[in-house]
């Protein structure tokens, strides 16, 4: 048993299908099954936030869909028409559906990127006077001469 | 890079001020660190008394600064005038026209929604109220993971926007990917619309401030635009249980001289207590996204305690961090159990931790590295104050039990005669307590004879009760929080981590069960150390009573603190009361209403969370719209979540996991079949899993 994403049950041949209701017991002369059928689409209006007397219509109109197109099995029918009728109504689910989209303004998208952080100034100084020291031609004749100095000074010493 | 600062006038007096905090800390340390000594039967000679002198110090230093900053507060409010403060700028300001755009932020995860939207909606109402809303838009940003609290913010928001025609003005989004928790989520506003504003409000999901509030706050912010963040200091308030009341009352109390403390010494160099604040957003765009510390949690990785950072930087990037102390109509509520409390210093204690490893990062100001060396000993201090019961108590057992050596090995004209000088250590004892509790006498004499204003605390007598009975539940509480501490700083430097969790804000006793495996190793402790101490040197035993009888009592004290009726009935006996409880605000008045307003028609909900977005056609056309565009999925995809929807419709949500559950809740089209096909149910079981037989028509 699977289920075709985006098509419901009573158009898809009932794919999820709840389990049917027994055609023996079924049909206009079981009063309990219509009851079940005119609770829930009633129910179902009022929960879709459409006002009276407009919802009675609707229900009214879904049940008797179902009673002419599926009298065995009527609550899928009855759903199925009363979907297809709302579709066409303005209700709380049309406006819930605008409403989701301004949800989020229109991104406006700037930059947010982390500076890098030197957790240890010393240590990165010492290794760029390093770097600088070899590099650099200046400190690299410094270092020479210094070391010449040196080499002088342990001379002269002697 | 950041750019260097330029000279504030308000530097000079800073550095002042913080030589003389220096000066002030140090000297009476060293003075009690010498006493300390003298106390000790070898006069600090020996490795373990030396050890024992510097904790002490360390401590001694630590519970100084605390005195030094209340001192402040006290001689500040006592002046009244503060040229410094920096609400002073708003003085013949009052009317000026609001110039800029502000978004309010409420970052979200896991919260209780009904809270979460009536303090967001009273806030909302406020500054309607004020006529500055156009200057302002709402954000919730939804980190949630859980599919059942995301279907109720979606709903939540819904409501509230229809109800305060908000349409335009407050957003929602919830984030798939919740990377670097608050700060991240932060940083994704700020990303998608930061450029909109020039500046924004953080919110925690408990915060609530009132119109006039963040309108004074933008005014600040227009006229002083070196300011980089404007903090205000919450006032506690809207809790039950005796803990919480306890600490309201102490925040209420105390609060406002600390706060003026602190400001006195940081001016331009506060903190960011991460909520309840006004942030730039260009220079906090620029320079304060937050990178990750090198290494693993819990000393690296993500960044946890954001807030100090962010301001470190912001103040590095040359923008000030002010606390506004003198605001007022800013709240929050306190963790409603010792428990909770005790969960959120975990989470905290690693972040603070962490920042340790920042301390030396190039370019920030001193001050701010004394911020998070102060924050990392917050909770270090507790494991120093353990390291210093043990060394004391080593050394009174190791007195005990050796043999004394009057006449050492090497020359010497006297004998070596340990002496212990109760009398000294009563006076180190005395001027310990002395820095510990003159800052809540002060406080009692500001309220009193200053600002006369101990009727809005239920009156002298009950507010003078209040404080002693505030002081013997903090002496009572403050062993089993050293402990608690204690094994946080332990745990963190061993690597161990936390995970993210929401924040417990509803008032939920503990039950003894919890307080027992919480407590019971403590208490057990406390036995076991008691029974030694007793048994090998009684006369150190009657030191050791107020911590040892703390941790005995440690599962009574955290299940009895927690009831919100112990608190209520405190409350009746007018004890703990704050203003906020004697005279509410309007718009906490508001807050409370909305609450129950909302838990009244929730009742009328038949379903909840995942249920609703399937059964309840409103809330699953809203939901369709937050969710992705559909996608093409790999065919064994394709057949799990066929399965998944199948097994959802004939065993109903009760039989999902939460992953199941948001696998389903991200597929739109599979959610639409799903609530056809739930509505074409039979009447029986399987309906009445999804609530379909409770449903009856209402007409």
């Amino acid at each position: 048993m699977s289920i075709q994403s985006g098509v419901p049950r009573s158009q898809a041949g009932g794919d999820l299908a709840p389990e049917r209701t027994d055609p023996g017991r079924s049909g206009l002369a079981d009063p309990a099954i219509w009851q079940v059928v005119q609770d829930r689409v009633l129910a179902y209006v009022t929960a879709a936030g459409v006002t009276p007397p407009a919802s009675l219509e609707l229900a009214y109109l879904a049940v008797q869909e179902a009673r002419e197109e599926a009298p065995g099995n009527p609550l899928p029918a009855a759903m199925a028409a009363l979907h297809r009728r709302l579709a066409g109504v303005t209700d709380q689910t049309n406006a819930a559906a605008e409403l989701g989209r301004l949800a989020q303004p229109p991104i406006s998208r700037g930059h947010m990127v982390p500076e890098k952080i030197d957790r240890r100034p010393w240590y990165t100084a010492l290794v760029r006077f390093s770097v600088r020291l070899v590099l650099t031609r200046d400190h690299f004749y410094y270092v020479i001469l210094l070391a010449m100095a040196l080499q002088l000074w342990a001379v002269l010493r002697h | 890079m950041h750019a260097a600062p330029a000279f504030a006038p308000w530097l000079a007096a800073a550095r002042r001020r913080r030589l003389v905090l220096l000066f002030l800390a140090v000297v009476p340390t060293v003075i009690a660190a010498g006493y300390m000594a003298d106390v000790l039967p070898h006069k600090g000679t020996t490795p373990l008394e030396l050890t024992l002198v510097v904790v002490y110090g360390l401590l001694f230093c630590w519970i100084s600064v605390g005195f030094w900053t209340a001192m402040a507060g006290f001689l500040t409010l006592m002046r009244r005038v503060d040229r410094m403060n920096v609400a002073e700028v708003l003085k013949g300001q009052e009317e000026l026209p609001l110039a800029m755009r502000t978004a309010i932020l409420m970052p979200i995860y896991n919260e209780d929604v009904t809270r979460v939207m009536a303090g967001l909606r009273a806030t909302y109402e406020s500054l309607a109220a004020t006529g500055h809303l156009a200057h302002f838009d709402f954000y919730i940003l939804s980190d949630t993971r859980s599919p059942d609290v995301i279907v109720e913010e979606e709903a939540a928001w819904a409501d509230f926007c229809r109800a305060a025609n908000g349409r335009g003005r407050i957003f929602y989004r919830n984030r798939k990917n919740n990377i670097k928790r608050k700060s991240g989520n932060v940083a994704d506003f700020c990303r998608r619309w930061g450029k909109n504003y020039e500046c924004m409000v953080v919110f925690d999901a408990d915060s609530v401030m009132t119109g006039e509030t963040l309108a004074a706050m933008a005014r600040i912010m227009q006229l002083k635009p070196k300011i980089g963040i404007l903090q205000t200091a919450p006032v506690a308030s809207g809790r039950q249980t005796l803990i919480a009341r306890a600490q309201q009352f102490a925040n209420r109390v105390y609060g406002p001289m600390f706060a003026a403390g602190l400001h006195y010494w940081q001016l331009g160099d506060a903190q960011y207590w991460g909520h309840n604040a006004m942030i730039r957003v260009a220079p906090f765009m620029e320079h304060c996204a937050l990178a990750r510390l090198p290494g693993k949690p819990p000393l690296g990785g993500d960044i946890m305690s954001h807030d100090f950072v962010e301001a470190a930087l912001m103040r590095r990037a040359g923008y000030g961090v002010w606390l506004a102390y003198g605001l007022p109509g800013s709240y929050e509520e306190m963790p409603p159990t010792l428990l909770d409390e005790l969960t959120r210093d975990r989470r905290w204690c690693q972040g603070n931790m962490q920042h340790l490893r920042l301390v030396t990062t190039q370019g920030l100001f001193p001050a701010h590295r004394a911020l998070f060396l102060n924050g990392a000993m917050a909770y270090m201090s507790a494991l120093l104050w353990f390291l210093f019961l043990i060394l004391s108590t080593t050394e009174a057992i190791y007195e005990a039990l050796r043999e004394p050596v009057y006449f050492p090995a090497e020359r010497s004209l006297f004998p070596d005669w340990p002496v212990w000088n109760p009398g000294w250590a009563i006076i180190l004892l005395a001027s310990t307590a002395v820095i510990l509790f003159l800052p809540k006498l002060a406080s009692l004499f500001l309220i009193t004879v200053k600002e006369r204003r101990s009727r809005r605390f239920g009156g002298f007598f009950r507010l003078s009760l209040s404080i002693f009975l505030e002081v013997i539940l903090s002496t009572l509480l403050a062993p089993v929080r050293m402990l608690f501490h204690a094994k946080f700083v332990f745990v963190t430097l061993l690597g161990q981590q936390v995970t993210w969790a929401g924040q417990e804000r509803k008032d939920v006793g503990t039950s003894w069960r919890d307080a027992l495996r919480f407590h019971g190793s403590g208490m057990a402790l406390g036995i076991v150390w008691g029974l030694g101490v007793y048994v090998l040197n009684r006369a150190f035993f009657w030191w050791l009573t107020p911590i040892l009888i703390a941790l005995f009592l440690a599962v009574p004290v955290s299940v009895f603190t927690s009831r919100p009726g112990v608190g209520r009935f405190f409350a009746r006996l007018g004890l703990f009361l704050i203003p906020e409880e004697v005279e509410t605000p309007a718009i906490l008045r508001r807050v409370e209403a909305l609450v129950r307003g909302s838990e009244e028609s929730r009742a009328v909900h038949v379903t909840r969370g995942f249920a609703r977005v399937v059964v309840d056609p409103v809330v699953n056309a809203l939901h369709l719209t937050f969710a992705r565009a559909e996608r093409t999925v790999s065919p064994e995809i394709e057949a799990e979540l066929a399965a998944l929807a199948d097994k959802a419709l004939h065993q109903g949500p009760q039989a999902l996991s939460l992953k199941e559950k948001r696998m389903l809740l991200h597929d739109p089209a599979r959610l639409v079949t799903l609530h056809r096909a739930v509505w074409e149910l039979p009447e029986g079981p399987e309906a009445g899993r999804w609530g379909l037989t409770a449903l009856r028509p209402r007409t």
